[in-house]
């Protein structure tokens, strides 16, 4: 026997344990090379499941019968079940199937509980999560729902098919974000569904109207901040047609900046801006026209096939894989629906039935309020006081875990009879928010699937429906279109309004009721015979003057889409497509005029010259365009300088929108056209001619000449889908698209959002729908199903939808796979 | 018989790496060198752990998706996705050899 020489030992143990560290630990950011590399059980096995197999049979437990799931050339799954409740089960397993990690995730950002998958990295985004009351409400509603109501055994049937697909998993066939970050998947859970809802409510239904009032009133007073975020849209379009042929134009008039309002001063000296902004911490940002969602539908007499034509076209964050998975359900003589669902969410959110066809866009009406409270103790109190009278806070300790549950952090949050209480500065604001009240959003899908006509599907979510609100618009075979911004809207006291701080002190400033169902914006069967909304004040403030809200976007995609509507007076499903991606602008069709007048009398070189260019587009924002960029950076610049009064040292402010710019155009010599930071004094048309050259100026600056390329519009916007984990390999940036600030596809800030799903559906017998999204059905992003979508969006096209009404229907060139579950013990 | 060796201890930490992971390799590796007991052993255990690797890559080569995710993990780490698929094997490679050295080291070899 001979010995080897022991410094070679010592290195080759060192090597060994150093190799084995690295391996097994995480370092960095990169993942522990070990489990991640193996080239069976990790990444590289990615690979295996990027396709379906072609013919699978699993048994699932729980399930009643046999169910067939046959997935199309899309890599859609049509579920042939024979009860709603394996319907549902089967719906669970496929989503899971292909969407698991982001199920999790979804559920676990609703929930606050990314710390458990992401480590203490993600502790900051969980606790602005568990301070707005989000996770302790879907906890509360979770314990509260009835186990013997329909929703929820179908909302079990759900988890149950989901947990049946994980439950299944070997290690080795985890999603490739699960083996990157090291975790395991969870089983899923029907308070994940809540957390999900809440999650989307968060999207949709927050608001910061009395920051923004605070903040315009402590510096421009109180007149100036009601004129500039107004109750009530200037430019009247709204969703509930008003007999009206074109948008009307309210004679309203912008008072000049004021003096600092006191009362504002104040509190805002008690809590200042950056500290109320945490209140809403946990509400994704997102810029202007983010989601800018549109929906219309167009009645049979007004259709060149003589059927009822429904489009959707619903603007979201874009993610990859994306927020949407397609799926069709057919129990027969009992349910067919087809349409998208949100992995997590059991049901077919947007789409239709054999009868009746629905979509949303948000309405932005105001659900959540704010009231300062008076407390016992400033920096931990236990109670609080309401009409003079102590009452307890209902206290409730938060824990953060890591993935080993170890825990990270604990918080005390604070509750009101209200909701839950935060301290801001100096000042306890507790939040009342409809989204942490809704108790029955599931049994609303629930009914909106099995409606046979508009009038019962809308009457279905009338009644049980309540946030975030929508505004559903729903088109049948019958011919009926219609349109109602559903959800619950609070009624509140006094002068009725949500979007100023009231005192929690008094129970005088609670909430007193809820809107009736008859008094919502809404219209059954117009006689103008189409129907269109696109986020904007869905009533007309002359038809309905009471407060909703202030979060209207600018009508410019409503006027869009309704002349169009207007104008063609045979609607084919192929027009209601190339609506959807329309280039035109009615922001700059109303802009451009007035930027080319006030050029017109300037003999500055740069101001004929930037004219000269502005007049050479044609107002489209087509890709290939090379004046849009142009028209923007003028339009950005006036905005800068136009509301320079409020403006701060450290920050921009609250901007009001361009279509409170629209309004104060009438008035050219307003004040508020003079930038004071110039020693100038500018008017309207002053001001517009040193934005048109200095924008020009920037715009050669960064881009060279005209006849650049730089100057295309596809060199300017893009759409950026991130991954949900923001992984550059797995997301898809820089995508051109038609579209910009406004226009029906709009596009602005970071690209980050856009149209989520476009669909036609014409209410024909057979149906026939059209649709995409950008992305694919797969989440896994090695699968070429992962983003197969991405091209036909991006240029505006449509896929024909597979529509069979039985098993076995589709053709085997139609059929891509078939899954068999087969009912199993538990 | 060595050719044979080699071969069965690839089969054997391919088979380990499917049933239990990663870390079958070095143990594996350990064992061979403890039977073995040879100089031999480091390189012996080095070509097997290579050709167990390359072998389970080859198997996901064979699916369509393989050049994406190539691409995908070259981005992530961040280099080319052939120096990942190199650097796989390199791990099982490091790992075989280190643990049959330390081995051979403690046990000694037969003369």
């Amino acid at each position: 026997m001979r010995r080897l020489s022991l410094p070679g030992t010592l290195a080759a143990a060192t090597v060994l344990v150093a190799t084995l560290v690295v391996a097994s630990r995480p370092i960095g950011p990169l993942p522990a090379l070990g489990p991640v590399l193996d080239p069976y059980n990790g990444v590289w096995n990615s690979v295996a499941s990027a396709d379906l197999p072609a013919d699978a049979t699993v048994s699932v437990a729980g399930l009643g019968a046999e169910t067939r799931v046959e997935y199309d050339d899309r890599a859609v799954p049509h579920i042939f079940a024979t009860n709603v409740r394996d319907a549902y089960r089967a719906l669970g397993y496929v989503v899971a199937r292909d969407r698991l990690f982001q199920m999790e995730l979804s559920a676990r950002a609703g929930g606050g509980t990314l710390t458990e998958l992401a480590g203490a990295r993600a502790i900051e985004v969980d606790r602005d999560t568990r301070a707005s009351g989000m996770p302790a409400s879907a906890e509360e509603r979770a314990a509260r729902i009835d186990t013997t109501s329909a929703a929820y055994l179908l909302a079990r049937a759900y988890t149950d098919g989901a947990n049946a697909y994980i439950a299944a998993l070997a290690p080795r066939d985890y999603p490739i974000e699960y083996k990157l970050l090291g975790r395991s998947p969870k089983q899923m859970a029907v308070v994940d569904i809540f957390h999900l809802l809440n999650r989307m409510g968060s999207t949709l239904a927050t608001s910061s109207d009395e920051l923004t009032h605070l903040e315009v009133s402590a510096r421009v007073g109180r007149e100036a901040a009601d004129a500039l975020f107004r109750m009530h849209s200037p430019i009247v379009e709204p969703i509930q047609p008003n007999g009206q042929s074109a948008p009307r134009f309210d004679d309203v008039t912008i008072p000049a900046p004021g003096a600092p309002d006191p009362d504002a001063v104040a509190l805002l000296r008690l809590a200042p801006a950056r500290s109320l902004k945490s209140l809403y911490a946990f509400a994704p940002s997102r810029a202007d026209d983010a989601i800018g969602s549109n929906n219309w539908a167009v009645a049979p007499q007004r259709t060149a096939g003589g059927h009822a034509l429904l489009a959707g076209d619903p603007h979201l964050e874009l993610t990859l894989p994306s927020i949407w998975y397609e799926a069709h359900l057919v129990v027969p003589d009992t349910l067919d629906v087809y349409g998208v669902t949100i992995p997590g969410a059991p049901g077919i959110i947007i789409g239709f039935t054999n009868a009746v066809s629905w979509t949303f866009t948000n309405t932005g009406a105001d659900v959540m309020d704010y009231y300062s409270e008076t407390v016992d103790d400033g920096l931990a109190p236990t109670r609080y006081k309401v009409d003079g009278e102590w009452r307890s806070l209902t206290l409730r300790v938060e824990s953060y875990r890591d993935p080993r549950g170890a825990v990270l952090r604990t918080d005390t949050l604070r509750f009101t009879h209200r909701g839950p209480m935060r301290k801001v500065g100096r000042v306890w604001i507790s939040t009342r928010w409809t989204v942490l009240e809704s108790m029955r959003v599931l049994e609303g899908f629930d009914a909106a699937t099995r409606a046979k006509t508009s009038d019962e599907m809308l009457a279905g979510m009338g009644a049980l429906y309540e946030a975030p609100a929508q505004n559903m618009i729903t088109a049948d075979t019958a011919g009926t279109i219609a349109i109602r911004s559903t959800g619950r809207y609070p009624l509140r006291p006094g002068d009725g309004r949500g979007n100023v701080l009231r005192d929690g002190s008094l129970s005088a400033s609670d909430w007193t009721g809820n809107w009736p169902v008859t008094d919502y914006p809404q219209s059954f069967r117009p006689a103008q015979g189409f129907l269109a909304s696109a986020n904007q004040e869905p009533f007309d403030p002359k038809a309905q003057p009471r407060y909703f809200g202030t979060d209207w976007d600018r009508p410019w995609r409503a006027i869009r889409i309704n002349t169009l509507l207007r104008a063609d007076s045979a609607v084919t499903p192929d027009a209601m497509r190339a609506f959807q991606t329309d280039p035109g602008s009615v922001r700059a069709d109303l802009f451009m005029p007035v930027l080319l007048a006030a050029a017109k009398s300037s003999s500055d070189a740069k101001v004929t010259r930037a004219a000269s260019l502005l007049s050479e587009w044609d107002r489209r924002y087509t890709r290939d365009n090379r004046r849009a960029v142009l028209f923007e950076e003028t339009m950005r610049r006036l905005s800068v300088r136009l509301w320079d009064e409020l403006r701060t040292d450290t920050s921009r402010g609250p901007v009001p929108s361009d279509m409170i710019t629209a309004v104060l155009v009438r008035d050219s010599m307003s004040t508020w056209w003079d930038d004071r930071s110039s020693p100038a004094v500018e008017s309207r048309d002053a001001l517009m001619r040193e934005v048109m050259a200095s924008a020009l100026d920037s715009i050669i600056t960064a881009r060279g000449e005209p006849t650049d390329d730089r100057w295309r519009w596809d060199h300017v916007r893009f759409a950026n889908i991130d991954h949900l984990l923001r992984l550059p390999a797995f997301s898809r940036r820089e995508i051109p698209v038609q579209g910009g600030s406004a226009t029906l596809w709009p596009s602005t800030g970071d690209g980050r959002h856009g149209p989520s799903w476009r669909m036609v559906v014409e209410m024909s017998s057979p149906r026939r729908a059209w649709a995409t999204y950008p992305g694919g059905q797969s989440g896994n992003p090695v699968s070429a199903r992962y983003d197969d979508r991405l091209s036909a969006w991006r240029d505006g096209r449509l896929d024909t939808l597979r529509l069979p009404v039985k098993a076995n229907d589709l053709s085997a060139t139609q059929r891509r796979a078939l899954l068999t579950l087969t009912p199993g013990a538990r | 018989m060595r050719a044979l060796g080699v071969l069965l201890l690839a089969a054997a930490i391919a088979a380990g790496t499917m049933m239990v992971g990663w870390y079958a390799v070095p143990v594996l590796a350990a064992v061979y060198a403890l039977v073995m007991r040879s100089d031999r052993a480091m390189r012996h255990a080095a070509l097997a752990a290579a050709i167990a690797w390359i072998g389970l890559l080859a198997r996901a080569m064979q699916f369509e998706a393989f050049g994406r995710l190539l691409s995908q993990l070259g981005q992530i780490f961040p280099m080319p996705g052939p120096v990942v698929a190199a650097l796989t094997v390199l791990l099982a490679v490091i790992l075989a050899v280190t643990a049959a050295r330390v081995v051979t080291g403690v046990v000694g070899v037969k003369d």
